[in-house]
């Protein structure tokens, strides 16, 4: 498997995290090379933190499990750069793309001393600009493949057209593939450049040891005896924008806490007292259920970035 | 306790926070809104989908009630069970007698498709448990596909929008006046915009002595194809354009609970959502007015069955 | 009338000897351990079972709630909500109604729900058939359910009791699963031993299931789903606790023996120590076994018989340590599976015998079909058949049919 390459995706339901992993394995198709691209699924629903990852080499493929130690990380929601274990088990000599609008640096800094050269590219933007809607999986494939040359740029291009033909209209075809082209443009270099791709191996047992409890002290039949037990599952990194409370209009209607599907306004003595972000989606129900519109929904990248 | 959300608003929140359901899905505020009605202690079992996989990824479990899911097709039949169980050990003395009340959830595939005949025996039984579908109008779990209760026209991935067939053909199935049909105590439909009107009917469905039905419609940010902060708002336009009459079956009694001030045309609820979108094109028109009439034709229905020409 | 009659069952203190069918004598076992829940659907040749049944209740000699479902697949559905309420529960099933449980089945083994089901085991369709073969209970053997085998009525009733404590057992805590064979056991009266009402009831004792819906103080949450992190976990917990039945099975068949006279154990061997050639079976065969075995020894042919009891768990250890040393083994399977190597119990038998290193020379029979009778002559006809495996004679195919060859 000498020559192969992985790249772990992260980022939501939504994003298009799978289809960017398939496009390039679709690019890795049209020249004659080998590929995998394998969805990781679970209980999330959309908005939750999903992975997908693509393998592409000059020989056949035969492993088939998740991506431990990737030599590429993709990063397309800039909110999940503070998700504990994100850059997990990527190489030293790996390379980090994010979706962001930050430098590589600033990135860096939060991020510390982990593995990997990173590179940054406002994608939302430019797929706002190029399609209308900013979903940032088209421009990261054209700064991946000025990065590192995985496949040649027009194979991209080719796979995305093939995709997209009959089933979007030649306007969004053609935004896609401007997106394309611009990611390929626009990426940003941190200060020490990167040391090329490391060579595949097998993860390291500690890197695939999943942290589990042993089967024997697990109650039987898998009963769970902690009711409501969820509440330690942080559901706050899934939100985009956050309901934030003019406390001076509110009017503690309660209907934002009737109508929250998260169960996140907490009441004391009749009167609304807090909102619970550790757990709010940001879907903006309350915001927009509010009587008199005290509820406002602010972009998190504000709370992020100051 | 009065049905007043401040006094309510004092109440426990039964289904805890840091579940997986999407953000924005209605199926945990209406799960929310009945636990909250109800004042009694309550087992709930639940079918398999989105609500069962996202509230109750192990080791994690969002209920705060006694909470059992078996299988996609047979959660009346689990409720039924437990109720006997009950009713077994209280008159064997061997549980103390208290009044509990017994809770069935299921999406509409679960309901008006692979459950329906677990939920008709159970209903034949008599058992007493007040089952609660929630209608997200398609298999939303498994990626958005058709069920009995997609609405015709609706694009789901299984009736897919294409270039000789432009979404689902079939209308849907009237499942609320199916289950009225097995002459049971209680059957409603409700919403969770109107939350009193739901809150009021699910108390009511506990209290009769034997079984109730109530159908509550819970839009659904992916399959609907909306912004996620539309869904309470939809299912109030869907009682405005009378494509969900919000009513109740009391007794074999039919009643209107809501009539809207002004009925809004069907083509406001389809220009609402992206799973509509292609019948905006010119070739689908005749399809926004044959539904039109389909809904008109339903209302006026249910309108003699009410026997409420006049004003409620 | 009703009341004498319950006087009458539960001031008895000795052991009743009554002539009743394997359907009704398990039936009674379901009356005298009276579950607080059962829920059944009818079917040939259960029916008559479920209807015996139904008129106790109907009588008030039960303090049971009888639910009379729409179908099998609901019947499991109640049984698997009343078991995590808290109740003790039974069922009873055959051939199609078992199959169309099949999905819950694996429900109930998961959940660690110690659900009793009696089997009255036929045939599965196509072409219909509703005889007795075990197509249903081996077509179950892999759902996580202990099974335990009746070769006549007594048999059927001392397993339906023994099940209840099997399933219970904090070591097990798995549904168990009680087989007669349709017709031949279900519908033939035999004498039979009908213990106490008080004896079974102190016996089976009471039933407190560490957690339960009905708890309302301690709401848990039960059949949850499980990532990839934690399902293997859970199914290699599940393995263990099937393990451990095996240890269970044996102590609660020694434990009614001392109660009744009548033990039991994994399996029975009749004249097999000094045999050299062995059949293996289960269910109503064993009879027509045993007299073929008797024949062939007086014709001085070392001929003998293991029947199981037990067939999951299998008791692997003591099928090897039974069958050690002999010169060529038949295992007689009552079911077919298609475009396997031999039966499933042949397969299991010759697993058993591999791992712990003995090497006999096996063959596969398939006999009794859709309510076809097996007699001495075709037994015979399996040692006479072994006799010429175990001379080297030229192989026989590996598969071979009970009077159909
Ligand atoms: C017997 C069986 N068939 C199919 C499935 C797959 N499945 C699980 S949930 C589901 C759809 C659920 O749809 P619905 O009942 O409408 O609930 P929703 O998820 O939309 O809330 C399907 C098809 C299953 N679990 N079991």
């Amino acid at each position: 498997m000498e020559g192969m390459v992985e790249i772990r995706w992260h980022g939501r339901g939504g994003q298009g995290v799978v289809t960017a992993s398939e496009l390039l394995a679709e690019a890795a198709l049209l020249e004659g090379k080998f590929f995998q691209a394998l969805p990781e699924f679970g209980a999330e629903r959309s908005g939750a933190p999903i992975r997908a990852y693509t393998r592409l080499g000059p020989e056949p493929i035969q492993i088939h499990y998740a991506i431990a130690e990737p030599d590429v990380l993709v990063i397309l929601d800039p909110t999940l750069l503070d998700t504990p274990g994100l850059t997990q088990g990527l190489k030293p000599e790996g390379l980090i793309l994010v979706n962001t609008t930050a430098s590589p640096d600033q990135v860096r800094s939060l991020l510390g001393a982990t593995a990997g050269a990173v590179y940054t590219l406002d994608a939302s933007a430019i797929a706002q600009r190029a399609i209308g809607r900013p979903i940032p999986n088209v421009p990261l494939l054209g700064a991946l493949l000025t990065l590192l040359p995985l496949v040649a740029l027009p194979s991209l291009r080719e796979s995305i057209q093939r995709r997209l033909q009959g089933r979007l209209s030649p306007a969004v075809v053609e935004g896609n593939l401007r997106a394309l082209e611009e990611g390929a443009q626009a990426v940003r270099r941190e200060q020490s450049p990167h040391n090329g791709i490391p060579s595949f191996r097998e993860p390291s047992p500690a890197a695939v040891a999943q942290a589990a409890p042993v089967w024997s002290a697990l109650d039987p039949g898998g009963v769970i005896l902690r009711p409501g037990s969820s509440i330690d599952y942080e559901t706050g990194s899934w939100r985009s924008e956050r309901p934030v409370i003019n406390w001076d209009r509110c009017t503690h209607c309660m209907l934002c806490w009737v109508y929250c599907p998260d169960s996140c306004f907490s009441v004391q003595g009749q009167r609304l007292v807090d909102l619970d972000y550790t757990h709010c989606k940001g879907c903006g129900i309350c915001a927009n259920q509010c009587p008199p519109k005290c509820i406002e929904m602010v972009p998190e990248l504000v709370f992020q970035e100051g | 306790m009065p049905l007043n959300l401040r006094e309510l608003s004092a109440k426990e929140d039964l289904l805890a926070p840091g579940h997986r359901l999407c953000a924005g899905c209605t199926e945990s505020i209406v799960v929310r809104q009945v636990l909250l009605a109800i004042q009694e202690p309550v087992v709930v079992a639940c079918a398999t989908g989105c609500l069962e996989i996202g509230t109750s990824p192990f080791p994690f479990t969002s209920w705060r009630v006694p909470w059992i899911h078996v299988a996609f097709e047979n959660a009346a039949a689990v409720i039924s069970g437990v109720e006997t169980a009950q009713r077994s050990l209280v008159r064997q003395g061997k549980l103390p007698d208290r009044p509990v009340r017994f809770l069935a959830f299921g999406g509409d595939g679960a309901t008006y498709d692979i459950g329906l005949q677990w939920l008709s025996g159970a209903l034949e039984r008599g058992h007493h448990f007040t089952y609660i579908c929630l209608n997200n109008e398609a298999y939303m779990n498994t990626g958005i596909q058709r069920s009995s209760a997609t609405p015709r026209g609706g694009w789901t991935t299984t009736s897919p929008v294409g270039k000789v067939i432009p979404g689902k053909r079939e209308p849907r199935k009237d499942i609320t006046a199916i289950m009225a049909a097995h002459n049971i105590p209680y059957v409603a439909q409700a919403t969770p915009h109107g939350w009193k009107d739901l809150m009021t009917k699910v108390r009511k469905a506990v209290a009769v002595d034997g079984p109730s039905f109530i159908n509550v419609l819970s839009p659904c940010t992916r399959g609907w194809r909306h912004e996620l902060d539309e869904g309470i708002e939809l299912s109030k336009l869907a009682v405005d354009t009378c494509i969900w009459p919000l009513f109740e079956v009391e007794s074999g009694v039919w009643k209107l609970s809501h009539r809207p001030s002004r009925k809004k045309p069907i083509l406001e609820w389809i220009k609402s959502q992206g799973r509509f979108s292609h019948l905006l094109r010119p070739e689908n028109q005749h399809l926004v007015e044959e539904l039109q009439v389909e809904v008109d034709h339903d209302w006026e229905k249910l309108l003699r069955r009410c026997d409420a020409g006049g004003p409620l | 009338m009703t009341q004498t009659r319950v006087m009458k069952d539960t001031l008895a203190t000795s052991p009743r000897v009554v002539a009743l069918n394997g359907a009704s004598l398990v039936a009674e076992a379901i009356r005298q351990t009276d579950p607080d829940v059962v829920a059944a659907y009818p079917i040939t040749p259960q029916t008559i079972l479920m209807e015996a049944f139904s008129q106790m209740v109907a009588d008030g000699r039960v303090r049971t709630e009888l639910v009379t479902v729409e179908s099998e697949h609901a019947a499991m559905s109640v049984l698997i909500g009343a078991c995590a309420a808290g109740a003790r529960v039974q069922s009873a099933t055959s051939g199609a109604g078992l199959a169309f449980m099949w999905e819950l089945l694996w429900c109930a083994s998961g959940m660690r729900l110690p659900i009793v089901m009696h089997l009255v085991s036929r045939s599965l369709s196509a072409p219909l058939n509703i005889l007795g073969d075990h197509s249903d209970v081996m077509g179950a053997r892999d759902t996580g359910w202990v099974q335990l085998f009746a070769e006549d009525g007594q048999e059927a009733y001392d397993n339906a009791l023994q099940a209840v404590r099997i399933a219970e057992h904090p070591e097990v805590l798995l549904p168990v699963m009680s087989a007669q064979d349709g017709f031949s056991i279900s519908h033939s009266v035999e004498r039979a031993e009908v213990l106490p009402d008080e004896l079974v009831r102190s016996f089976i004792g009471t039933y407190a299931p560490a957690h339960s819906l009905l708890d309302i103080e301690r709401p848990a949450t039960f059949g949850a789903n499980d990532d990839r992190q934690f399902f293997a976990l859970h199914k290699r917990q599940q393995y263990e606790a099937m393990e451990r039945a095996l240890g269970v099975v044996s102590a609660v068949g020694q434990e009614y023996g001392d109660l009744t006279g009548r033990s039991y154990g994994l399996l029975e061997a009749y004249r097999l120590k000094d045999a050299e050639l062995a059949v293996v079976l289960m269910g109503s065969a064993a009879g027509a076994a045993r007299a073929a075995v008797d024949k062939l020894r007086a014709a001085r042919v070392p001929a003998g018989l293991l029947k199981l009891r037990l067939y999951r768990p299998f008791p692997a250890a003591a099928v090897a340590q039974a069958l050690a040393g002999k010169r060529a083994v038949a295992a007689l399977d009552r079911s077919a599976i298609f475009g396997a190597q031999g039966g499933a119990l042949f397969l299991d038998v010759c697993s058993a015998l591999a791992t712990h290193g003995a090497a006999p020379r096996m063959l596969s029979y398939v006999y009794g079909l859709g309510g076809r009778d097996t007699v001495p002559s075709h037994v015979e006809q399996v040692f006479r058949d072994l006799e010429a495996v175990a001379r080297e004679e030229p192989a026989l195919p590996a598969q071979r049919f009970l009077g159909l060859d």
